[in-house]
């Protein structure tokens, strides 16, 4: 077994750059014929910056889940989501300025105002300027350590033959799995639900998750590939692309079955105060609101369904960009309708009733290129860190012999 | 590069260096020579406790549900909380099944047979308490939809309480066919060993296998479909069971986490039944080679990642009812907590959050006994979890004039006793008569699973200089591997 060095190819190197100068362009236009609705940029970027953390958070998740549960498969692909908890670090720096400068933009909960609102009042010991940042700085820091010393013992090991990096890794991911446990819950009720602060439903974190976890597989298997019509990762054969198949049809099925869970038994219950939620998204957003739908499980299940689809190249490409696009879009929806309602009441009366509910333009499209751009550039960065093989990984020759 | 490869540092998942005829023999042998005294006298204990159970049963068709506790604002208590924890208890069996195999955990080999005739044991006694939690059991037929003359009197399809009818019924079937279905060439195997009458009742019980290529190729289609159908049928059943709950405006009870939560929960007291009666099994029929102490510290794992799942849903629940502002929410927490059935709360939360946590200590969770006694504690948790949802929930509704302590009767006590003796008498005549490990199914994990071949995957590992193996690599062998000196200098070319 050989280290397999990587150089990210020129061509690579050019798209991520490609998408991050269009995006840029069309979302520095988006912000200048947007002036007059800051809230609408301040949350298109948490939105899209949310987004891509979480979902190198979730190839980091992958590396601990799949190392506690023994798995050997998934050896070969692993330096591909260590690659992709690389970028973690870069999210959690670009999460500092968008919260401080855009938090009063995007959270209701921080207006003055909100001390006239009995419910928000009743909120203020968790909703409130100080803690949110101590649970802020909690989550950006610790996943970021935790990235980095997984990734690291990983790395390590490459020049260390032996047990011992790998006894370290069970312990690192089980530590680290219990922290996410915690703080994945409690961290989309903080910089996604607190944007609708009078509404709440206690399925939100888990949804969340599940949304950045199938993208985080769509990026795995893009990642692969990728690297094989460039001659890498010559182990990596379609049984490999059909596991990672599996998990994105799974769990595209497993973040409908959420939806629903959600969706249904509010509208079920028909409690006003929960139905809001819905009723805004309907009524206002109705075609990006089900399109989340279509993109995200109508398309996988029917496309995903079949072995032969998920060991096809061509198929898996596109489904991985629908449902890192139909994810991208579920956080839009789960955050720019609570900050634009808040947004169309701050314009007074009459104006709040004209208030034009804005769609996907150039300012929405613009950050998810750009940070498109910027999660490629970042990852095949990393990537080039390290071998491609965990050659000293002891699972290694059984994901080299893996078939169904 | 052999055609089969395992890492050496992993267990061996059958001990004792078996060879395919060793497999049958150990396995079969169980269900083969004259009945012991001592399951019979547990099959008579279990028996006469059931039969107790039927007799209330009766008692209560007879007289009516005015027996059982319930009061004016505690409409559902032992009823409703027996049979959400017996329908808990019948997931782990198509989990294992079904799910355990999209994450390819071999373990599963060693306990999936046991753990699915329990979950369907479990489904029955589940199904008999909605049939007489009715009142009326002879008018049960009027849960199914049908043409009928009761003029336009349908079920409602709107109500969550007929879609659990569908679900469970489903799931019921699905797991009994998945079930059946693996049992063919086991029955069969044990019909070849078998002579005159007996050989009779298995052959056709085996459906009169012959394992011909092509038995085994519809075999392994059929499974195939049975386990897609199954892996979201795990799921479906205690969603549905939970939106029993959820789709009302109840406190306490409408809550959107519920159906994962559920799910999570029901997989949590399902491997702990599991692992309460397997622990006994594996014992009296000598099968410790099969299900080692490696299987159950990967159930204890499960245990501890289900058991934490439910532990945040708890604490999401908690702080969602205060940060939600609604103060009926509010209450409802905060009587669960401090209110007259504080101690089933405490009950619920020491044995379901706190104890599993306790199998992070690698020593705990490779003990026996000590797995035994906390499956134990578990199987009591997750009761009281549904007592705590369904009971303090409704004890002090809306009207404070109509709140009341509700406390089960000496009969509702007895019928769930009696489903337990039920569910008991059913589970030991399985080990008597059927053969409690999937023998097909071990048999084919032997080349990858069995100790005589990881000890030889580590003298290949060794002699390639595979870069895991270092100065530790002594110790991996020795302790994990455990060569043995094969008794069958063939076991190679089998």
């Amino acid at each position: 077994m050989q280290l397999e060095s990587f150089t990210t190819p020129a061509r690579v190197k050019s798209v991520g750059l490609g998408l991050l100068v269009i995006g840029l362009i069309m979302f520095v236009i988006g912000v200048l014929t947007n002036m007059d609705n800051p809230a609408r940029i301040w949350t298109t970027l948490l939105a899209t910056n949310h987004y891509f953390l979480l979902v190198g958070l979730a190839g980091l998740f992958f590396v601990a889940s799949q190392t506690m549960g023994y798995n050997g498969w998934f050896v070969l692909i692993k330096r591909l989501c260590e690659a992709m908890a690389g970028y973690v670090k870069v999210g959690a720096i670009l999460m500092i300025p968008i919260l401080l400068f855009g938090m009063k933009y995007i959270y209701h909960w921080t207006d003055p105002h909100a001390a006239h609102d009995p419910i928000l009042v009743g909120k203020a010991p968790y909703l409130n300027y100080g803690f949110f940042w101590l649970r802020s700085i909690i989550y950006l820091v610790g996943w970021s350590v935790f990235a980095f010393l997984i990734v690291r013992n990983s790395r390590d090991h490459d020049s260390h033959p032996g047990i011992k990096h790998y006894n370290s890794s069970l312990v690192l991911s089980a530590v680290f799995l219990l922290f996410f446990g915690v703080t994945s819950s409690t961290s989309a009720w903080d910089f996604l639900m607190s944007i609708d602060p009078h509404w709440y439903s206690t399925l939100y974190g888990w949804y969340t998750f599940i949304s950045t976890f199938v993208a985080s597989m769509a990026v795995v298997a893009l990642m692969i590939i990728v690297l094989k019509s460039f001659g890498y990762l010559k182990h990596v054969t379609e049984e490999h692309l059909h596991d990672v198949g599996k998990f994105m049809f799974a769990f595209s099925v497993a973040w409908a079955y959420l939806w629903f869970s959600q969706h249904m038994l509010i509208w079920y219950a028909n409690i006003p105060e929960e139905t809001i939620y819905f009723r805004d998204r309907w009524e206002n957003y109705p075609v990006l609101f089900f399109g989340t739908v279509v993109l995200n499980f109508v398309f996988p299940l029917l496309v995903l369904i079949s072995r032969g689809a998920k060991r096809r190249i061509q198929i898996m490409f596109v489904a991985c960009l629908v449902i890192i696009f139909g994810h991208w879009l579920d956080f839009y929806m789960m955050a720019m309708p609570g900050s634009m309602k808040a947004y169309s009441h701050t314009l007074g009366h009459d104006a709040a009733h004209h208030f034009v509910y804005p769609g996907l333009g150039l300012l929405e499209i613009g950050a998810f290129l750009t940070f498109c751009g910027l999660f490629t550039m970042v990852v095949f960065w990393e990537l080039s860190k390290a071998s491609l093989v965990p050659v000293n990984h002891p699972y290694i020759k059984e994901s080299i012999i893996h078939h169904t | 590069m052999s055609h089969h490869y395992t890492s050496p540092i992993r267990e061996p998942l059958v001990e004792g260096n078996k060879t395919y005829h060793d497999i049958t023999d150990d396995i079969a042998k169980a269900t083969e020579g004259s009945i012991k005294p001592l399951w019979l006298v547990a099959l008579l204990v279990c028996a006469t406790i059931g039969l107790w159970g039927i007799l209330n049963i009766l008692y209560t068709i007879w007289y009516g549900i005015g027996v059982w506790g319930l009061n004016k604002t505690v409409g559902w208590a032992w009823d409703i909380t027996n049979f959400v924890w017996w329908i808990g208890i019948g997931h782990a069996g198509t989990l294992i099944s079904a799910i355990l195999l999209l994450f390819r955990q071999r373990w599963r080999t060693g306990v999936n047979r046991a753990a699915e005739a329990m979950t369907i044991f479990a489904v029955m006694c589940a199904a008999i308490y909605p049939g007489i939690h009715m009142g009326r059991i002879w008018l049960a037929f009027f849960i199914f939809p049908y043409p009928n003359s009761r003029g336009p009197l349908w079920v409602n399809f709107n109500s969550p309480l007929l879609w659990d009818v569908f679900a469970i019924s489903t799931y019921f079937t699905v797991s009994l066919l998945f079930w059946y279905t693996g049992l063919l060439p086991d029955f069969a195997t044990i019909r070849d060993r078998a002579r005159g009458l007996r050989r009779k009742i298995y052959n056709v019980l085996a459906f009169g296998w012959t394992g011909t290529a092509k038995q085994w190729e519809r075999f392994e289609s059929l499974s195939l479909v049975l386990a897609g159908l199954a892996t979201p049928l795990v799921l479906s059943v205690h969603t549905i069971v939970s939106f029993d709950f959820a789709t009302s405006v109840i406190p306490g009870w409408h809550t959107t986490i519920f159906p994962p939560y559920f799910v999570a929960g029901a997989i949590f007291s399902g491997f702990a039944m599991v692992l309460t009666l397997m622990l006994i099994t594996r014992k009296l029929l000598n099968l410790e080679e099969y299900i080692t102490i490696g299987h159950i510290e990967s159930m204890n794992k499960v245990i501890t990642l289900t058991g934490s799942i439910v532990g945040v849903a708890y604490i999401t629940e908690l702080f969602i009812a205060w940060y939600s502002g609604v103060l009926y929410e509010q209450y409802a927490f905060e009587n669960r907590i401090f209110g007259d059935y504080w101690w089933a709360y405490a009950s619920m939360m020491t044995c379901n959050v706190i104890s599993p946590q306790l199998f992070w200590v690698r020593k705990l969770r490779r003990s026996v006994a000590f797995t035994f006694f906390l499956s134990i504690v578990i199987n009591i948790g997750m009761w009281f979890e549904r007592f705590v949802i369904i009971v303090t929930s409704l004890h002090e509704d809306y009207v404070p004039s109509s709140w009341l302590y509700y406390s089960p009767t000496w009969v509702e006590v007895s019928i769930f006793v009696g489903t337990m003796g039920i569910f008991m008498t059913l589970f030991l005549l399985f080990a008597r008569f059927f053969p409690v490990i999937a023998i097909a199914e071990v048999k084919s994990i032997l080349k990858v699973g069995g100790d005589q071949y990881i000890a030889e995957y580590a003298r290949q590992d060794k002699a390639e200089g595979r870069g895991w193996v270092d100065g530790s690599y002594g110790a991996a062998a020795a302790g994990m591997a455990s060569p043995k000196s094969p008794k069958d200098a063939d076991y190679d070319k089998h």
